[in-house]
């Protein structure tokens, strides 16, 4: 740093010098380490506060639970310590028709809000509450058990209670059990919901098959265009690789609308083979596998190019001259000198193609069908069209947990191809 | 005559034998013509679908009825195309401006001083890259909404920063291991103090790839969508999302063109980067960076 | 180089406090959120900028595109970019009785009483009624698809359908061509069979239906005969069919319902909203763009000032003779069950 340290008080067994090459590491270090921390500050803060931060919220929204304490807070209070085999007390019966009388527009909307989540445990559980409350509005006082059985005699089957309990817990397993497809009981048993309504295993498995398909052909088709490029002449691989980056730099968005004006029953592909006559009706080509398909391996390839592509460059081209110079054939060769070499290129290659497109939006919104849709698709629409925060945080948690599991196995993999070389 | 024609039969298939397992000039012609076709397919859907801005026609065929400048002059007399494209620039310049400072700092501390969890903290700056951004906009959508920061440009400057970071650190950070410790010795030994040091011999050193990595978080910023769907307003609409609008509204050959304009834009910053990015090599390689440095340009 | 620096320097600094004329919530201009494309074009011809004109506030345009997940957050959160949304009949029963849109006060709303009984809701204001009608190509189909029960039928008319991407229109449309009456189909779909049925039926053309979500898809759908026939709003057929595209409408058998202008809550725009909705149901621009839009302004004085050869292709009059009012309640009740049911089943 510059600076001078003055000497110190006289030393006892250190020569003067030493001490003062020791107080100088100590006070670098000490200051490098304060330095260090200073400069990583903001950005860290930055990451925490907007990135890291909301994203643990919105997970937390997964098995967060406040509608109905929040909306019918004396209810929830009164029946947290049901016992569950007969209906409640008259204390919890009283308890709820004070919340149901309580009046006040942001009352209102709460309660709204805790009918709605109700409504996710019975269907017509959100209709029970807003007419038991408009009735109840109409009276002088809070309602007492007897009143509210008049007002509707739902009110008296027990399903509906246990419902409630289950409901005004401060955290529920209700979302992360629907987002695979099961469902909470009366009695607190836990199984599948009806085939009418499982939809997400199917959904993850399709987003899994997916990925899995689309990161087969681009590395099988990406293998032999990086290897090509790697045994180019210095030249001609800046070309190539120019080649392979500018659809690379193109906006997501840019790739896959020319993918909708060329694939469209009307589009470029089609009109020019019905003008050659090749065929007389357009081909269906979008809103369908087939072009999700397309449209993302256009768009995922140079992913899986340019890992494969810098490790191949890595590789002497003397080993495989090596091999045929004794007689290898060309598919041993391959497979038992050059494929080994590059592994690594393709497990990371491979993988983050994956990984990508396990979190794809836009490409399946915009040329896929109704039956192409992954799981981004249902986390946006669970956000954006109905009122479903829950639903949408739990299908998240899904996903990042697929996500962690395979960037986890993908490190263990290379650290272990790193500890034992091969 | 039987045994004369299984004879050729047998040459037959033993010569492809040979060729096929033996014959590596087949096979690497092969791979030629497979990765031109491959490379035709990758740039192909692009150079198909631009010259259709160019159409004097509304609809999308070739051969095209004649050549006209009609959809740009439609881009730019409607107003919500022109804002989309400015609200664009301004997000993208300011987020690549902050991710530019608070990842040339990061990087440094991460390269050069000796803080703990380096590991942990770089996994940490580098996850925007692999976290689906789905979950990202959602997120900062619900976060953002409750600080007011949701319809304004600030908010999605902020959210935009958040994704162009790891580009910088992770270039930052190559031209740092590539630095020579010894300058920054020797420069002290002359009497610099750090801040002298960071200004006239780190920072020029690295300059080239921390503009790069300036315009790799610029472009991500640029065409990005998802995060923008979600947080913007109906005055900070970006240029993405306004093409994301019309694709499903009414296709006319305006989404084309508006198209061409993100390209022109998005790879002309990578064509910038890429220039700046081989002059440094050139210079490193012949050295005459060095002299330059120290002579205090 | 430092010229070079200077200068990034300099357009950083500007751009960054560019950025930062973040406008606050109180500052942001007067917002009406409607359904984007050629129908917020209409919108603005007809309502925005002559409102500006009139009164000088400026209008911008927000896109909504169906459900109820923005107003929730903007709800939830007091932070609503919105000020007025262009909404349909259940959705403003529902998002009133959540608390996502004000209570209209009624005594500043001019026109109510020329509007109409079906204009006054508790949280909205009703300013057209529109119509989802059965929409087909001319070339494809020999005779005009009358009913539900031809839309069902797969060898009269062969090749695809579209439909929207949506319980509502294609549970009832099952049930008709599964023989219910107008009268009986709502008690139906409110019991768990009559929803079983309505899905059977569905399952019979499942293969053959293409979905579409954004207005504007149908008539594109049915001009590129990739379907034989849709269901669509009259407006987007028309058009297309006066630039010439094959299409056609029946009236028979289709829905009708009202759209209505709600206030977004604690919007802190709510004197320009009124402004706005007092403006945007008087005749004039009412007439003006239900003639261009296809529907049928409320404000009885509007007819008026239609042309009358437009006047027949509106949903009003003896064009509705034989379709289906939209019963708000029953979707009120059921939308957010029955969709997720739905998009279930679509997805499997």
């Amino acid at each position: 740093m510059g600076w001078a340290f003055g000497c110190g008080p006289s030393l006892t067994s250190e020569t003067h010098w030493q001490k003062r090459s020791r107080m100088f590491a100590l006070l670098r270090k000490k200051s490098n380490l304060l330095f260090g921390l200073g400069l990583i500050a903001p950005c860290l803060i930055y990451f925490c506060v907007f990135f890291v931060w909301p994203i643990g919220n919105m997970l937390y929204r997964g098995i967060d639970n406040p509608e109905v304490s929040v909306g019918m807070p004396k209810t929830s209070v009164a029946i947290a310590s049901w016992a569950g085999d007969e209906l409640p007390s008259d204390a919890v019966f009283n308890a709820l028709g004070q919340d149901l009388a309580l009046d006040g527009r942001e009352m209102g909307y709460k309660r709204a809000a805790a009918a709605r989540r109700l409504n996710y445990e019975i269907s017509s559980f959100r209709a029970l509450i807003m007419e038991s409350a408009r009735a109840a509005s109409k009276l002088d006082q809070p309602p007492n058990r007897q009143k509210i059985l008049e007002i509707d005699e739902r009110w008296g089957e027990i399903k509906y209670w246990h419902a409630m309990q289950r409901a005004a817990r401060p955290i529920t397993p209700h979302y992360m059990l629907t987002a695979v497809d099961l469902m909470e009981n009366d009695d607190g048993s836990i199984s599948r919901v009806p085939e009418n309504r499982a939809l997400f295993i199917k959904v993850l498995g399709r987003t899994f098959w997916m990925s899995t398909v689309v990161t087969l052909f681009c590395v099988l088709i990406a293998f032999p265009v990086a290897h090509g490029i790697a045994m180019a002449s210095a030249k001609t691989r800046s070309l190539l690789l120019m080649l392979v980056l500018l659809p690379f730099w193109t906006s997501l968005l840019v790739r896959t609308s020319a993918w909708v004006i060329l694939l469209q029953p009307n589009g470029l592909i089609n009109n020019a083979l019905i003008s050659i006559g090749l065929i007389e009706k357009p081909l269906s080509l979008i809103f369908n596998r087939t072009g999700v398909y397309v449209a993302f391996i256009h768009v995922m390839l140079p992913f899986v190019v340019l890992p494969l592509y810098s490790v191949m460059v890595g590789v002497s081209k003397d080993y495989v001259r090596a091999a045929y110079s004794l007689g290898a054939s060309i598919p041993h060769t391959f497979l038992k000198v050059y494929l080994p070499m590059v592994w690594p290129g393709v497990w990371s290659g491979g993988l983050l193609c994956f990984v990508v497109c396990l979190g794809y939006y836009i490409t399946p919104l915009l040329v896929g069908g109704s039956k192409d849709q992954m799981i981004s698709y249902f986390i946006a629409f669970f956000t954006n069209r109905t009122i479903n925060w829950g639903l949408a945080a739990s299908l998240a948690i899904v996903l990042c947990l697929s996500v962690f599991i395979l960037l986890a196995i993908y490190g263990w993999f290379s650290r272990k191809t790193l500890a034992t070389g091969r | 005559m039987v045994g004369f024609r299984a004879k050729l039969w047998q040459r037959g298939v033993n010569a492809m034998k040979d060729v096929l397992l033996y014959s590596s000039i087949f096979w690497r012609r092969l791979g030629w013509v497979f990765s031109i076709l491959v490379l035709f397919f990758l740039i192909a859907p692009i150079i198909i679908v631009l010259p259709l801005s160019f159409s004097s026609g509304s609809f999308f065929s070739y051969p095209l009825p004649g050549i006209s400048m009609r959809w740009y002059s439609e881009l730019f007399d409607n107003y919500k195309w022109v804002l989309a494209l400015k609200n664009s620039m301004i997000i993208a310049v300011s987020s690549a401006a902050l991710s530019t400072v608070l990842g040339i700092s990061a990087s440094i501390a991460l390269c050069m001083t000796d803080i703990p969890f380096k590991k942990a903290i770089y996994a940490l700056l580098l996850a925007p890259l692999v976290m689906p951004l789905v979950i990202v906009a959602v997120a900062c959508f619900l976060f953002y909404s409750q600080l007011g920061l949701t319809g304004s440009r600030l908010g999605l400057i902020l959210a935009h920063t958040a994704l162009g970071v790891p580009y910088v650190i992770i270039v930052a950070s190559a031209a740092l291991k590539n630095f020579d410790m010894t300058l920054i010795k020797a420069a002290r030994s002359l009497g610099a103090s750090s801040i002298m040091t960071f200004k006239r011999v780190i920072f020029p050193a690295i300059a080239p790839a921390v503009f790069a990595g300036a315009i790799f978080a610029f472009v991500s910023s640029f065409d990005e969508i998802v995060i923008t769907i979600f947080l913007a307003g109906p005055e900070q609409v970006t240029l993405p999302v306004r093409l994301l609008e019309g694709i499903r509204d009414e296709m006319t050959p305006v989404v084309v063109s508006a198209a061409v304009i993100m390209i022109m834009i998005s790879m002309g910053a990578m064509l910038v980067a890429e220039m700046i990015r081989r002059r440094s090599e050139r210079l490193s390689k012949t050295g005459t960076e060095r002299p330059a440095l120290l002579a205090g340009k | 180089m430092t010229i070079l620096r200077n200068l990034i320097k300099t357009v950083c600094v500007a751009t960054v406090l560019t950025a930062c004329d973040t406008p606050l919530p109180a500052d942001r201009g007067f917002t009406v959120a409607t359904w984007g494309g050629g129908y917020t074009d209409n919108q603005r011809a007809a309502f925005f900028d002559p409102f500006t004109a009139a009164s000088g506030a400026k209008v911008i345009d927000g896109v909504y595109t169906g459900g109820m997940g923005e107003l929730q957050s903007m709800a939830e959160t007091g932070n609503p970019i919105w000020d007025v949304v262009d909404f349909g009949g259940p959705e403003t029963v529902a998002a009133c009785r959540e608390g996502l849109i004000e209570p209209i006060d009624f005594s500043r709303v001019e026109n109510i009483d020329a509007l109409g009984a079906t204009a006054e809701k508790e949280c909205g204001v009703g300013f057209v009624a529109w119509s989802m009608i059965l929409a087909y190509n001319t070339d494809l189909t020999g005779d005009q698809p009358k009913s539900w029960k031809d839309f069902w039928d797969l060898e009269k008319y062969p090749g695809k359908r579209g439909l929207r991407n949506s319980p509502q229109y294609a549970l009832e449309g099952a049930l008709f061509a599964d023989g219910v009456s107008d009268a009986d189909v709502y008690k139906l779909l409110a019991t768990e069979e009559g929803v079983d049925r309505a899905f059977a039926k569905l399952d019979e053309i499942k293969e053959h239906i293409h979905w579409w979500s954004q207005g504007a898809q149908p008539p594109e759908l049915l001009k590129n005969e990739n379907i034989v026939m849709s269901t669509s709003y009259v407006g987007r057929v028309l058009a297309a069919a006066k630039e010439g595209a094959p299409v056609a409408l029946g009236w028979d058998d289709g829905f009708h319902s009202t759209s209505y202008w709600v206030i977004v809550k604690d919007s802190p725009n709510q004197d320009d909203a009124y402004d706005y909705i007092n403006f945007a149901t008087t005749p004039k621009p009412l007439a003006e763009f239900g003639a261009v839009q296809g529907m049928a302004p409320l404000h009885k004085d509007s007819a008026a000032l239609i042309p009358v050869e437009k006047l027949k292709d509106l949903p009003a009059g003896k064009n509705l003779m034989h379709q289906h009012a939209l019963s708000d309640e029953f979707w009120v009740d059921n939308l957010e069950t029955l969709t997720n049911r739905f998009n279930t089943w679509v997805a499997q």
